[in-house]
């Protein structure tokens, strides 16, 4: 018999799973798909929003979605390429591209009037001249994070739903269908893309609603580019759609008592601010505009923030600036004209640099767009680069609440006030000087994005002490305005460092919502069952990615191990973030076993892994465990799939009467069991457990399961398609044994 | 980029002397000296609306340059400007600005010249110009910055009937194109639009310029039109700062005086008194403009006049 022949196996896995399965590195972003168990904000729970289960796969509704989209696919305008194409990137990394946008346009004072006053935008007539808002530094960082953490939050609960009804995303269902934008076997229902729109759309006509139009295209054009590209179809779309607008509900709510209405004042209350500086025997400040302009949202340190209660506000706020009447007040004073009448070009370019005035993204979105690429690149799953925007927009929401209430608390002149000879090369903000807007959103950011990507950290600390001297080298700012806005940036920046830190996403815990972090190396699900393959993913496990050059598998790779008791796991591979492991065989009958990994750093972290006798898994091309899977013709190298659909493999549809061979985990226990770490010797080690096939739900009984000879943990089905067998581009395929029934996958059958 | 605006509207009076008009500086002679203009406004267009700025107040720009247009052949000029600007606004907080802007050169070549009717002759003139900053000043600090950083090259072709007893009409055109911008700022927002780079592309510009009056025996009077129609760039928004890429468009009117000094030994010296205002205007000033100039003639051995 050589069905499960040495040749065809190893010709399989170095053509296609060496690639793409779990013997060797699993490199596909992580989808983490344990996300909907990650911390909340605003929300209780996923479970607060109710998401209906979506129809089955083979539902004639849903099939007809299935046909509308591979009509559409047929005939892609350019304008839909287009679409496509600016979606690829990420929705998130978008929409905060086309928020930078929003603000910078928004982002003008209102003209004065003849007799010298100015009138304020109204939210009740925005698009009357001055149009609503003026996106100043204040409402833009409000701004940022109420759609940054309503995108988190909403794809939390997005991601807890996709992976409790698993439905695989169109081009994953059906291979007529193109994935004109790769989903790495993400679950398409909910659309994360329309949950995205849903949020924006709702949030932005409310913050900028005379760009409704533009917000509205932007929303719509993402949930054509997710339908067309084959990652939702349009169900999948209009669960997402409801579920972002329903968060969006949540979170508007909050916007409209959270304290910005109030946060603008009145003429009383300015006299009573100015007064109350002149009482505690200083020099009030007053604006330097011509005419004298409204002090920018004097109460915006009472706005609600994210991470802050109004006592850590007044905790954090600094001690007093020197007295307007001190020695060192002058002093101070004196080194701004002395930094301008001795400028270098390079200290204005500087200045000019971070001038982040009128028409710009101002100092918050500075911050965004110098985030931005590091989010871009981290290949980050959606949710996790929605929650790294989330951490900063909170942090930077809150360091503006903070750096506002100094600002008018202590109601500081600015030096060109205190020395009218002092000349700007940047514009002056209207708003008391103590202590610096720039410094405090630099610190605050520095802080959560060091800890999100470490490698960066060197670079953000020295934009953040640049973004703070520039406001000396504007004229704009004392030395002191800068030293002690960056300390209470990163102060304010440590409250939403500390959710970062224990928020679930960054954590090994297996929650009880199934979000486990130690998988099943063929289809990300846990739990595990020992013999099989997993795939733990843990931060800094490693500095370079290291792979086992031979068999038995080593128990340490370049320093990182990891054991269950003293039972050390064979690894097959250890990469900065992931470790490929051998669940030990010594682990049967146990529920749940102590797993410890070891880092190269010696940094050790420990965590419990859900184990289970029978945790069957079919291995998949998208290493995600959904789609084609890594079925082939028996005895040769060919997978049973659509001919040419899979690029550098040599495919063809199984006919029936066909032996195939399905790849696959979790088996269960097996005769003739090999010592952990090593390769089944032949094919004597079957399963004792009988394990039977399932195509479009029938059951077939295998011809053959078992180890996979010369692999480690690795499983191989073989089985005859009958002739009753369903016939297909996609047929779907799962494995059934002791119970439990695995993953599905599609096969072609002819 | 008001400024730099002006400075295109200044150097048209500039300029005036020699590059879209219709004399030629002789074969081996230098034509050289110091102009000093001065240029202010306390109106401006914020796109089409005409406004005043308590931030701002009377925005002064003065310009120091020197000048020479030396004649290779009878044919052939080579003119060159070097000007030193400062830049203040009277009210505000916001400093002036100062130091050498945008050295600029040009060939004019006269292609045709022969007599037209009875009463004088018609010539006819091509001129290829270019600029390139001489410092690296700041670009971005409208509309205090003394330039806007851009190198430039500009074609210009030039009609002129000068008659026998002096009087002369003459039409000029130039199209210009601009080199993109490097600003020390790593966004900008213009013309509906925020770029995330911080490279700017300059639109091209078109200007033209129609003059008549007297010239005679070093003695010169005339009136002067000019347009300019800046192809692309966003307007000014309401409160904004102006941007260097804004569609800067004027109309302007000149009067132009020059006249030999009769200075005993010194008969070459002559003096030159411009006046120039922007009549109409978007995205700039309403300025006026006051150049006054004393300009020498040397003659080389080989000059024709020596």
């Amino acid at each position: 018999m050589t069905m499960f022949g040495k040749r065809s196996y190893r010709f399989v896995f170095a053509a296609i799973a060496c690639a793409t399965a779990a013997p060797c590195m699993v490199t596909a972003a992580n989808n983490d798909p344990g996300a909907g168990s990650w911390q909340m904000i605003v929300l209780s729970g996923p479970t607060q929003i109710p998401v209906p289960a979506p129809a089955s796969v083979t539902d004639p509704g849903y099939q007809a979605e299935l046909a509308s989209i591979q009509t559409a696919q047929a005939h892609l305008t350019t304008a839909q390429n287009n679409a496509i194409s600016n979606w690829s990137g990420g929705g998130t990394v978008r929409w905060n591209q086309i928020l930078l946008e929003l603000v910078a346009s928004a982002d003008l004072p209102p003209e004065p009037n003849a007799d010298g006053t100015y009138t304020f935008p109204s939210a009740a007539n925005p698009f009357a001249f001055p149009q609503f808002p003026f996106a100043n530094p204040p409402y833009a960082a409000r701004s940022y994070s109420y759609v940054a953490a309503a995108q988190y939050e909403a794809l939390k609960v997005a991601w807890y739903y996709k992976y409790l009804y698993n439905r695989p995303a169109p081009s994953s269902v059906d291979s007529s269908i193109q994935a004109l934008i790769p989903t790495n076997g993400l679950p398409a229902y909910p659309s994360e893309d329309a949950v995205e729109s849903g949020v924006a759309a709702a949030l932005l006509a409310i913050l900028f609603p005379t760009q409704v139009n533009l917000i509205n295209q932007t929303a719509a054009e993402q949930q054509e580019a997710a339908l067309l590209s084959g990652k939702a179809a349009p169900s999948d779309i209009a669960a997402g759609f409801a579920l972002g607008q329903a968060v969006a509900a949540i979170f508007a709510a909050r916007a409209g008592t959270d304290g910005l209405k109030a946060a603008t004042g009145t003429a009383a209350q300015w006299a009573a601010l100015a007064a109350g500086a002149i009482a505690n025997g200083q020099i009030p400040w007053i604006s330097r505009e011509t005419p004298p302009r409204p002090p920018m949202l004097p109460f915006f340190g009472q706005v609600k923030t994210w991470m802050m209660t109004p006592a850590d506000i007044v905790n954090e706020r600094p001690g007093p600036p020197p007295s307007t009447s001190s020695a060192q007040m002058a002093q101070e004073t004196a080194l701004v004209k002395y930094t301008l009448e001795n400028l270098t070009r390079a200290q204005l370019a500087i200045a000019t640099k971070w001038a982040d005035g009128a028409s710009s993204p101002t100092p918050p979105g500075h911050w965004n767009f110098i985030a931005e690429p590091y989010i871009a690149n981290a290949h980050f799953s959606e949710v996790r680069a929605a929650r790294a925007f989330a951490l900063l927009d909170m942090a930077l929401h809150d360091a503006a609440v903070a750096c506002w209430d100094t600002k008018y608390f202590y109601f500081t002149p600015r030096p060109e006030q205190m020395d009218p000879s002092i000349k700007t090369v940047i514009g002056l903000p209207n708003f008391p000087s103590y202590d610096s807007g720039h410094s405090t959103f630099s610190g605050a950011a520095t802080a959560v994005l060091s800890y999100l990507f470490p490698n960066g950290a060197t670079y953000f600390n020295a934009e953040a002490q640049e973004a703070a001297i520039s406001r000396l080298y504007g004229g704009i700012h004392y030395q002191i305005d800068n030293d002690t806005g960056l300390a209470h940036g990163t102060r304010v920046g440590g409250y939403t460092l500390r959710f970062a830190q224990q928020d679930g996403a960054d954590q090994p815990t297996v929650s009880a919502a199934g979000g486990g972090q130690a998988l099943d190396g063929a289809s990300f699900h846990s739990p595990v069952a020992p013999g099989s393959i997993a795939a733990v993913f843990q931060s800094g496990l490693a500095a370079t990615t290291n792979v086992a050059a031979a068999v038995p598998l080593p128990t340490a790779l370049n320093g990182v191990s990891l054991s269950f008791g003293s039972i050390p796991a064979p690894l097959f591979a250890a990469a900065p973030n992931q470790a490929n492991i051998q669940i030990p065989w010594e682990l049967q009958g146990l529920s749940s076993a102590v797993l410890t990994a070891t880092g190269a750093d010696g940094s050790n972290t420990t965590f419990s892994v859900p184990l289970s006798a029978f945790a069957p898994a079919i291995f998949s091309v998208n290493q995600q465990g959904t789609g084609q899977g890594l079925v082939t013709i028996a005895n040769t190298g060919t997978l049973a799939a659509l001919p040419g659909s899979i690029g550098g493999a040599t495919t063809r549809a199984a006919a029936k009467g066909d032996f195939i061979t399905v790849y696959c985990l979790g088996l269960g226990a097996v005769n003739n069991q090999p010592p952990t770490g090593a390769p089944a010797p032949d094919g004597t080690s079957t399963t004792i457990s009988p394990v039977s096939v399932l195509l479009n739900g029938a059951s077939v009984p295998a011809a053959y399961a078992g180890l996979a000879p010369g692999s480690v943990g690795v499983y191989q089905v073989n089985v005859q398609i009958p002739d009753n067998a369903p016939t297909g581009n996609a047929v779907a395929l799962a494995l059934s044994a002791g119970g439990a029934t695995s993953n599905a996958v599609t096969i072609a059958i002819q | 980029m008001f400024l730099c605006l002006f400075l295109l509207a200044t150097s048209v009076s500039l300029r005036a002397q020699t590059i879209d008009d219709g004399i030629m500086i002789p074969r081996h002679t230098l034509f050289t000296g110091n102009m000093f203009s001065y240029d202010s406004w306390n109106h401006y267009w914020e796109g089409h609306l005409d406004r005043v700025n308590g931030n701002l107040g009377t925005v002064t720009t003065e310009t120091d340059s020197w000048y020479a247009n030396y004649g290779i052949t009878n044919r052939l000029d080579f003119i060159t400007q070097i000007p030193y600007v400062w830049t203040n606004a009277s009210q505000g907080v916001l400093s002036g600005m100062q130091g050498y802007q945008d050295i600029t050169m040009a060939l004019k070549y006269n292609f045709l010249e022969r007599p037209f009717t009875k009463r004088g002759t018609l010539r006819a003139f091509a001129v290829v110009s270019g600029s390139i900053p001489l410092t690296n000043y700041e670009p971005s600090f409208q509309p205090l910055s003394i330039g806007n950083q851009s190198k430039t090259i500009s074609l210009r072709p030039t009609l002129n009937f000068q008659s026998h007893w002096g009087w002369f009409v003459n039409g000029s055109s130039s199209y210009t194109w601009r080199s993109v911008v490097a600003l020390d700022q790593p966004y900008y927002y213009t013309n509906g639009q925020l770029y995330l780079t911080n490279m700017v592309t300059m639109p091209e510009v078109f200007n033209y310029i129609a003059s008549a009056g007297y010239l005679k025996r070093g003695k010169m009077a005339y009136f002067s039109f000019s347009q300019q129609r800046t192809q692309g760039g966003g307007d000014i928004r309401r409160q904004d700062m102006p941007f260097i890429s804004n569609r800067i468009n004027f109309s302007k009117i000149g009067v132009n005086l020059m006249y030999p000094l009769p200075i005993p030994g010194l008969r070459n010296l002559a003096a030159q008194f411009i006046y120039g205002y922007v009549a109409d205007g978007r995205n700039i000033g309403q300025s006026t403009t006051y150049t006054t100039a004393l300009l020498y003639t040397v003659r080389f051995p080989g000059s024709p006049t020596r």
